[in-house]
């Protein structure tokens, strides 16, 4: 039944023993509100500690990168109601170029960190206006979701970059959320949910892809 | 979308279906069921936890 099961301490889903490492990103709570909190995207949307503007500025950079406007659309606006988010942030999340895939998966440590230095997002960010509007946590998580999704695999230069942002819970709570946010978009893209494919660009801030 | 929406909302026999249903709408408020629910109402367990 929706709604009553727990994954806190007991470290079961369903029944079925889970990692350790979802159950960091795991809450103790009561289902005071009764609905859809114990489905894992229902967890994702309302359960974890991130703030809204940390967990949709994931959520909307996996949209643009995977072109799934619904996702984007649907998402947008509640990062725009963020009270520490202004309007260059959202158009960074549009316009930051994507790393190439070369980019985002190296697993030797040593490229990784010259990777870090001199990566085209590094560089593309810092040239980049509206970045200056985006403080390290969120570029952090721009950057982890980048690879995450482009990737993948994640180097451990955008990993370590991450972790000295956020605690153990977080780093697993953002982590979940852009893997569930991948899983939304494809399903999305595949079935051409709302006909968005045939758009180019969202429907909406149409006039930040000049 | 690649395949035709479930009607909306969607009538099912089973009463767990129709549960879950009900539960998408509860959650979806005045806006009602969105594009989305009716592709993943195809296979209600599957709607249900999303």
């Amino acid at each position: 039944m929706v709604g009553e099961l727990c994954l806190y301490p007991q470290h079961l889903y369903n029944g079925v023993p889970v990692s350790i490492s979802l159950v960091h990103g795991c809450s103790t709570w009561s289902d005071t509100f009764g609905l859809h909190r114990n489905s894992f995207l229902g967890s994702i949307r309302t359960q974890t500690t991130l703030s809204t503007s940390i967990r949709e500025t994931a959520i909307c950079r996996v949209a643009i990168l995977n072109n799934a406007w619904f996702e984007w659309e649907h998402h947008a606006p509640i990062l725009r109601a963020c009270p520490n988010i202004k309007e260059e942030h959202i158009r960074h999340i549009l316009q930051a170029p994507q790393p190439k895939l070369h980019e985002t998966v190296s697993a030797n440590p040593a490229v990784s960190s010259v990777i870090t230095k001199a990566s085209s997002l590094e560089k593309w960010t810092e040239a980049c206006h509206e970045a200056d509007y985006v403080d390290e946590k969120h570029l952090a998580v721009i950057a982890y979701t980048d690879a995450m999704t482009l990737g993948v695999r994640v180097s451990d230069a955008v990993f370590e970059r991450l972790k000295q942002n956020f605690s153990d819970r977080e780093v697993v709570e953002i982590t979940a959320t852009i893997a569930a946010y991948n899983c939304v978009s494809r399903f999305l893209v595949a079935l051409d949910v709302g006909e968005r494919n045939a758009q180019e660009r969202p429907a909406v801030h149409d006039q930040y892809f000049h | 979308m690649r395949l035709p929406y479930v009607p909306n909302p969607p009538q099912f026999e089973n009463a767990d279906d129709q549960a879950i249903v009900e539960r998408v709408q509860q959650r979806r408020g005045e806006a009602g069921l969105l594009e989305l629910d009716l592709s993943l109402l195809h296979s209600p367990p599957v709607a249900d936890g999303w």
